[in-house]
């Protein structure tokens, strides 16, 4: 096999994924900070570098598995980086068929994001930067999705979250910015403490943390559940799943294609490769198993009613994101790998879809609010509309677009699992989807304001362009099913199942249905269903932003508060005691130096007295 | 024996002192120089010792006669797999240091700049002394020199927090005298050699109580130096108060001898020692890392919350010897490097700021990322490097700590990794409120860093990089000699 | 055969020569400036007493012998001792005298009583015999007495003087008391003698009575606690060169009697050496204590030197237990706190206007005033507490660890937490000249070349000297010539 890729060049292709945008990032960064049109061009140039090698990755590796019966097994290429005698790290590339799937995903959007940018930050005073954090970030995702081991993966997991960081932080003079940059960071940050614990602990039973020996571990079923579960706390953070989504929403404050690529397409949905990277361990436990599905349900459901209530187009995006990770993380619950990954690739599609269009409507109207938006005549840029009700009718999981063969792939998994709960949950939640998705399209379908004094333009080519391309791949890539199948698993997943295509559709058009009653025509700005008394908790996020508010300003800060108290106080109060005691004592004693000569004499007698008395007592 | 490149290396900042005090008063440029040039010598000198050391380990670059014989005093001085990196660290520093003070410092320059070479000629004598007496005296004139520089070029309560420094400090190495004083005695008084007394040693183990109580003796003298809870509370007064270049190298070397002390002297003297107070250790360096990050936390002084978020990383340090494995011991003499330069960076981003806006409240700044991109870039450089993120230096020493702290303690380590997050917490959380934000009219007039100090950030951030990227850059060269001192631990 | 006997004695009869002299100068021509002069006849008393101590062969070939009906012992110990109290005399004669520090007519007087002080001290380190050892003390005794009041038309002066006395005269009254004692209880005056009964008198209350009368009287010489009131008030009171001789000939020479004394005792009773060890660890504790709340600068090193007297009893109680290695560092600190203290002197003499108070805020600026003696007084101060690399911490490391030996652990660890505790008040002084900007004018510093030389020399030696010599071997010597 290994020959095979090296006559197919692969290593080479490899490491020409690998270094552009690295080398694209440090160039900006070191020489061109100044030069917002070379910067362009050189992380335009790193992106298509990778794009190109990594089409032609798949082109051969894909050709190389056609002809084979079964899947390509995987193959890495490492370096020894770190080595403490117990155990030895290495570094490098894995090659197989999810790596070239995976990859395909961030190169494809990144390369497109990047053209986007071009015309979305546009007079944009800090565009090198920009794409020096964009370069930096697809070269971290990218080494991600190719790490051979969990530590490489973990390596790449913190720096995706730096960029992320970075990029939600871009407008750094605007506070929110700041604050929901940090705010990313630190929950992020809390979840990969789980994912750390976890490689120590895969560490310290078995020695070896390279994915290709996950399928030999032998681990008992104790330790397999308590491995899956600590790295799959990692996976809630920066998968974002409930509780741990919080940050997700507030991260729109980053520039629009930011929030496409990284907060939908790929930084995101690397807790979902992760899963499935590491399948062989969670697979081993039963117990992970269910509750990764329970939490995959939950946020599936969860963030999809608070999508349903916000007035904010990059908002309601943001929680639609979360709620299909749910769904990619659910299905990876409900065992099949295939159906997550499968529903990851062509929610990448359709999702920076939306995203991307959400900030041609931006750039258009200068609001996020949907009703502005429509006011300011969104429909009227008739590219960006439609695509974006192509992407809607994916999302919503609308025959024949992507959405609808992922979601049915999961579906499938999820009644094959048995539980009928479970599997009405996620029936109700593809509701919601349609609901949500077409909400949007209906409000942004609105007759706009006759004197909002727009005109009825669209945005440039080179935001547009790219919003054509995803929306083409949105409308195709789901036929690809049985060839995704039979290229990552070796196994075809069958074609549409109507057992569940036909209620799930059904659900679908019913939540159009409800979203064309509530909003098609008309100017209110409630429907049916914001109505609802009970819609108030999703309006409040759950009341989990005031929790970790409360938890943060309480008992963290508190906690702070009272050790700074303790540390003033006590411990260093106790140091300037002492100090003082020493200067109390001298000061006593200094009056014993009255500058009387009798009173030293009746001293000198007196204490020469007891001195001989004690000792001699004492000696005696 | 000749004499070698190890005594150049500590001789040379004092040939810089000779030169410097000769110098006629005013000739401020001349000072800067002549003090760079003596850092440059010793840069060279260590990068040589680095290039040229042998990997399979030992002492190497060995100097070894015989200086006061009545006592036994020799005048021994080698560089091992331990202290080959922290002699390249602590030239870095020194250099980095004179460059980011170029132009900071503009009273009384040429005392500044003796006072500094002093401080760092005593640094490199302890790192490679092998005799307890040159240890001991090199340890102090490492120390003192601090107080003038607190009292003089510092800000911020400077007499008070210069005092108690030193006091402080010295305090510790009245311990570590005794411990000295009492193993001196114990081997029979025939040298001060610390690999003979291990001979003597080894030829006639010490009673139990006497490793019980004498380890303790010299672990919190040193420990003292290191920050170690609750002993720590001299080094965020001394960090804030001491001028830039100083806490560069208080904060970044001098906290550094702590730990070294426990390790060259401590453990490889006593090494059973350290197996019978390791649960102690363990725990009063837990204490470090979250209490510590829990304090940094709460602070309004930029300096204040650097100081604090040094006795947390100096935990780790500690944290790693307790944990008796190799992955321990090799964190901790990696995070003593790492968080030597990260540290170092982070006090001259601070200073940087301080001397053009003359305060370092956190609060009072907002927005300063438009006048300072440089600074503040490399001050987030500084606080990644600090919260543990890879690729920088610091996540491989951190990795490394808490990989061996979770081989023998899983639970401990799980809650030490919570400073992690509350690193992460309190580094984002100022830098949101000084750096990002709507920018603040009253800043206006700040400028950027200069192209000098420039010079310095680069050598730091790149060096963290560098070992992040390439540790091996470190492990091979520490590799052998740990283990060789963690097999004295673990033997018997 | 007469000048072959005679030639052991050289520094004290050079000594008393010149004290002679100086009586004739005296009463012939008193109000000269005599500084030149003195200097060069104490370089010549120096250059003797080296040769006594080195001439006659290559290291230490002083044999010896003991003289004068058996009263007066003549080792390579006193001659070196000798060599060192003249050496403090010939630098104390540097301390330029200004009109505020004598009478104008009494500047031969000042060097009479400056010489016969010396002889006396010089008595003390060869002392064999009580009776001699009375009368050595009480011609330094009465020699310092008159020193303290030469500044006659000061009150202080007077005020110390009369202190001085009256402390004195009960010291000397408890020690004759202590000699008739043991005199009364061995039959015999000779110390040998007496201390050789030590063995089957040991447990006797009226032997160990006189012995610790004795050593009452010893340590009022040293200013130790509880003996100790006198040295502030007179060090405050009297001139900065008598302070000084105070300060530092003075205590070695009693340093010189205590080891010679203790060298006498093989087996020392146990009440001798809990006393001195109660009365190391007060002295140390208190001295440190007392000096941190001191502005005086004379008062505080009048404290710091109590200070100083508790490591030095260390050091004897360490000789008394240990032997040799206890004598060697114990001598080694005495030879090291005469030089250090004096350069603490030097400059304080320098910088202080002798009428106004000593104030430590006196010392403000200095660093610009004078960046020699700023120098030289950091330094000084960094050796009296005990920093290495100074000569000081040698010292003091050398004294501990023999200490230590000898088995008086907590007295090491008292001994070390008060030396830390020193640094408080030592590092005040330095932050005074180093940093603290002077508020009021300040009397003028005139350069001088003696004293821009001498106090590179006192540099030197005291940064130096630990580091740079085997000299610890030659304190062996000194030691071992002892027994």
């Amino acid at each position: 096999m290994v020959e095979t890729f090296e006559a197919l060049k692969i290593p080479w292709l490899m490491d020409a994924i690998f270094y552009p945008y690295f080398a694209a990032f440090a160039i900006i960064i070191l020489f061109l900070r100044r030069n917002e049109k070379l910067a362009m061009a050189v992380s335009l140039l790193a992106s298509s570098t990778v794009l190109a090698s990594t089409l032609m990755l798949f082109t051969r590796h894909y050709g190389l598995a056609a002809g084979h019966s079964e899947v390509l097994p995987p193959v890495s290429y490492t370096l020894k980086w770190l080595s403490t005698g117990s155990a030895t790290f290495e570094f490098g590339y894995l090659v197989d068929s999810l790596t070239v799937l995976m990859l395909i995903v961030v190169e494809v959007v990144s390369f497109l994001v990047q053209v986007y940018s071009i015309g979305y930050m546009h007079g944009d005073k800090g565009r090198a930067r920009f794409y020096a954090y964009l370069s930096l970030f697809s070269g971290s995702m990218t080494a991600l999705v190719i790490s051979p081991n969990l530590l490489q993966t973990y390596i790449f997991w913190e720096l995706v979250g730096l960029c992320s960081y970075l990029l939600i932080g871009f407008w750094w003079h605007k506070p929110e910015a700041a604050a929901a940059a940090k705010k990313a960071f630190v929950m992020t940050r809390f979840g990969d403490l789980g994912l750390f614990l976890g490689l120590l602990m895969l560490l310290y039973t078995r020695g070896n943390v390279a994915f290709t020996d996950f399928g030999a571990m032998g681990l008992s079923a104790g330790l397999a559940t308590c491995i899956s579960l600590l790295i799959f706390c990692g996976v809630v953070g920066k998968s974002s799943q409930f509780p741990l989504h919080v940050w997700l929403p507030d991260a729109m404050e980053g520039p629009t294609p930011v929030s496409a690529l990284i907060h939908a397409a790929t930084m995101v949905v690397a807790g979902v490769y992760l899963l499935s990277r590491s399948a062989p361990i969670f697979m081993a436990s039963q117990t992970a198993l269910h509750v990764i599905f329970l939490f995959g349900a939950v946020t599936a459901f969860v963030a999809a009613t608070m999508a349903c209530v916000q007035r904010d187009i990059k908002k309601v995006w943001a929680y639609s994101t979360i709620s299909q990770l749910g769904y990619m993380v659910l299905a990876f619950g409900a065992a099949s790998s295939l159906s997550s990954m499968f529903h990851l690739f062509t929610h990448a599609f359709y999702k920076a879809l939306l995203f991307l269009a959400a900030g041609s409507f931006i750039h258009h109207a200068g609001s996020n609010d949907l009703f502005d938006i429509a006011r300011k005549g969104g429909r009227r840029m008739w590219i960006t509309f439609g695509t974006t009700v192509v992407g809607a009718l994916a999302l919503a999981g609308i025959f024949p677009f992507s959405g609808f063969y992922s979601k049915d792939a999961i579906l499938v998994a999820v009644q094959a699992m048995g539980s009928p709960v479970g599997y009405g949950l996620v029936m109700f939640t593809g509701f919601l989807t349609a609901y949500y998705s077409f909400r949007v399209v209906f409000i942004l379908c609105r007759r706009p304001d006759e004197h909002s004094g727009h005109g009825s333009h669209d945005s440039p080519f080179v935001m547009t362009g790219p919003l054509l391309i995803l929306a083409i791949a949105t409308c195709f890539v789901g036929r690809w099913e049985h060839g995704f199948g039979a290229y990552y698993l070796g196994a075809s997943h069958g074609g549409v199942h109507l057992d569940v295509a036909i209620p799930a559709s059904i659900l679908a058009i019913l939540g159009l249905i409800l979203a064309a009653v509530s909003f098609a025509g008309g100017k209110n700005e409630d429907g049916v269903v914001d109505r609802l008394p009970m819609m108030e908790i999703p309006r409040q996020k759950y009341y989990l932003d005031d929790f970790y508010y409360w938890v943060t300003q309480k008992i963290v800060l508190g906690c702070s508060r009272l050790c700074a108290y303790v540390d003033r106080h006590f411990v260093d109060g106790s140091v300037n005691g002492v100090a003082e005691t020493v200067r109390w004592l001298g000061d006593r004693w200094s009056r014993l130096q009255t500058g009387r000569i009798q009173q030293y004499l009746n001293a000198l007698v007196f204490m020469v007295s007891v001195l001989g008395l004690g000792i001699y007592l004492a000696v005696m | 024996m000749d004499v070698g490149v190890l005594t150049a290396m500590w001789v040379a900042p004092m040939i810089g002192v000779l030169i410097l005090i000769f110098l006629p008063r005013g000739a401020d440029l001349a000072v800067r120089l002549v003090s760079l040039a003596a850092a440059s010598v010793t840069l060279v000198l260590s990068f040589y010792v680095y290039i040229k050391f042998d990997p399979r380990g030992g002492f190497q670059f060995v100097e070894d006669m015989m200086w006061i014989d009545y006592f036994g005093v020799r005048y021994h001085h080698g560089a091992d797999g331990l202290s080959v990196p922290l002699l390249m660290l602590t030239s870095i520093v020194i250099f980095c240091g004179i460059l980011s003070s170029w132009d900071g410092i503009k009273q009384r320059v040429k005392e500044f700049h003796i006072l500094m070479l002093l401080l760092v000629a005593g640094v490199f004598g302890v790192f490679m002394s092998l005799d307890a007496v040159f240890f001991f005296i090199f340890y102090e004139i490492a120390v003192l020199p601090m107080y003038l520089l607190i009292i003089v070029w510092g800000s911020t309560r400077k007499e008070y927090s210069g005092m108690k420094l030193t006091l402080y400090l010295l305090f510790g190495s009245v311990f570590v005298l005794i411990g000295l004083i009492a193993l001196y005695v114990h081997t029979g008084m025939k040298t001060t050699d610390l690999l003979l007394m291990k001979e003597l040693l080894i030829a006639n183990p010490p009673s139990d109580l006497f490793v019980h109580t004498v380890f303790p003796l010299l672990f919190v003298g040193f420990g003292m130096l290191a920050a170690l809870w609750p002993f720590h509370t001299w080094s965020p007064d001394g960090h804030v108060a001491a001028p830039t270049a100083a806490s560069m190298l208080h904060a970044g070397v001098l906290m550094k001898l702590g730990a070294f002390g426990i390790l060259r002297v401590g453990v490889f003297l006593l090494p059973e020692g350290l197996r019978y107070w390791a649960d102690v250790i363990v725990a009063l360096s837990l204490v470090n890392i979250v209490y510590g990050a829990f304090v940094a936390m709460h602070q309004t002084d930029f300096k204040f919350m650097i100081g604090y978020s040094s006795v947390s990383h100096m935990g780790v340090v500690m944290f790693g010897i307790g944990m008796l494995n190799y992955e321990g011991f090799v964190g901790a003499a990696f995070q003593m490097f790492a968080h030597g330069v990260m540290t170092a960076l982070f006090f001259a981003c601070v200073g940087a700021i301080y001397d053009r806006a003359h305060t370092r409240r956190i609060d009072a700044f907002g927005g300063i990322y438009e006048r300072m991109p440089v600074v503040c870039g490399v001050f987030l450089c500084g606080g990644l490097a600090g919260l543990g993120l890879p690729g920088f230096s610091g996540f491989v020493a951190e990795f490394l700590v808490f990989w061996g702290a979770f081989k023998a303690h899983p639970i401990v380590a799980a809650v030490a990794l919570v400073g992690l997050v509350l690193t992460a917490f309190y580094v984002l959380r100022a830098f949101q409120r000084a750096f990002y934000g709507t920018p603040n009219p009253k800043w206006s007039h700040l400028t950027d860093s200069s192209a000098i100090q420039n010079v310095a950030y680069a050598i730091l951030v790149g060096t963290m990089l560098l070992y992040g990227i390439y540790p091996r850059l470190f492990l091979d060269v520490a590799e052998t000699d740990l283990r060789r001192l963690l097999a004295m631990v673990t033997a018997a | 055969m007469m000048l072959d006997k005679l030639s052991a004695v050289i520094p004290e009869a050079y000594t008393l020569g010149l004290a002679l002299f100086w009586l004739v100068v005296s009463v012939v021509r008193p109000g000269r400036d005599y500084t030149r002069l003195s200097i060069l006849l104490g370089a010549v008393g120096v250059v003797l007493a080296f040769q006594s101590t080195f001439g006659e062969s290559a290291l230490g070939g002083v044999a010896t012998q003991v003289r004068f009906y058996g009263a007066y012992r003549i080792d390579l110990y006193s001659q070196g001792f000798k060599l060192l109290l003249a050496l403090g005399y010939l630098l104390i004669l540097n301390l330029p005298k200004s009109g505020q520090s004598l009478l104008k007519t009494s500047q031969a007087e000042y060097h009479f009583l400056l010489a016969t002080a010396l002889f006396g001290m010089m008595l003390l380190t060869s002392v064999y015999d009580m009776l001699l050892l009375y009368l050595a003390m009480e011609t330094t005794s009465y020699s310092f007495y008159v020193l303290c009041v030469l500044r006659r038309r000061l009150t202080e002066s007077t005020e110390a003087g009369l202190k001085y006395v009256l402390f004195g005269a009960a010291s000397s009254a408890v020690m004759l008391f202590g000699i008739g004692y043991l005199y009364g209880l061995t039959g015999t005056t000779s110390l040998p003698g007496v201390f050789s009964r030590s063995v089957e008198l040991g447990t006797s209350p009226g032997f160990l009575f006189g012995v610790f009368l004795l050593f009452a009287g010893l340590l009022f010489k040293l200013s130790a606690f509880p003996f100790h009131f006198w040295a502030p008030d007179v060090y405050e009171g009297t001139s900065n060169q008598v302070a000084a001789y105070l300060g530092t000939v003075a205590k070695v020479a009693a340093t010189a009697l205590a080891l010679r004394i203790a060298s006498m005792m093989p087996n020392a009773p146990l009440l001798l050496n809990a006393f001195l060890w109660v009365s190391a660890i007060a002295s140390m504790t208190y001295g440190n204590f007392v000096a941190i709340r001191q502005t005086d600068m004379k008062r505080m090193l009048a404290y710091s030197g109590i200070g100083h007297i508790g490591y030095i009893l260390v050091g004897v109680l360490a000789a008394i237990n240990m032997g040799e290695p206890g004598y060697t560092a114990t001598i080694y600190y005495a030879g090291m706190y005469l030089i250090m203290n004096f350069a603490a002197f030097l400059v304080v003499h320098a910088c202080l206007d002798e009428t106004g108070g000593a104030q430590i805020r006196n010392f403000n600026n200095l660093h610009r005033r004078s960046p020699l003696l700023c120098a030289t007084l950091v330094i000084s101060m960094f050796t009296l507490g005990g920093i290495p690399p100074m000569a000081g911490f040698f010292g003091k490391l050398y004294l501990f660890m023999t200490a230590y030996q000898g088995g008086f652990v907590w007295l090491v660890v008292l001994g070390l937490l008060n030396s830390f505790v020193s640094l408080y008040y030592y590092l005040r002084v330095c932050k005074a000249a180093f940093l603290d900007p002077g508020d009021s004018p300040q009397p003028e510093i005139v350069p001088c070349l003696r004293r821009s030389a001498l106090c590179v020399a006192l540099i030197g030696y005291m940064v130096l000297f630990g580091f740079f010599s085997n000299a610890v071997d030659k304190y062996a010597n000194l030691a071992r010539s002892l027994f």
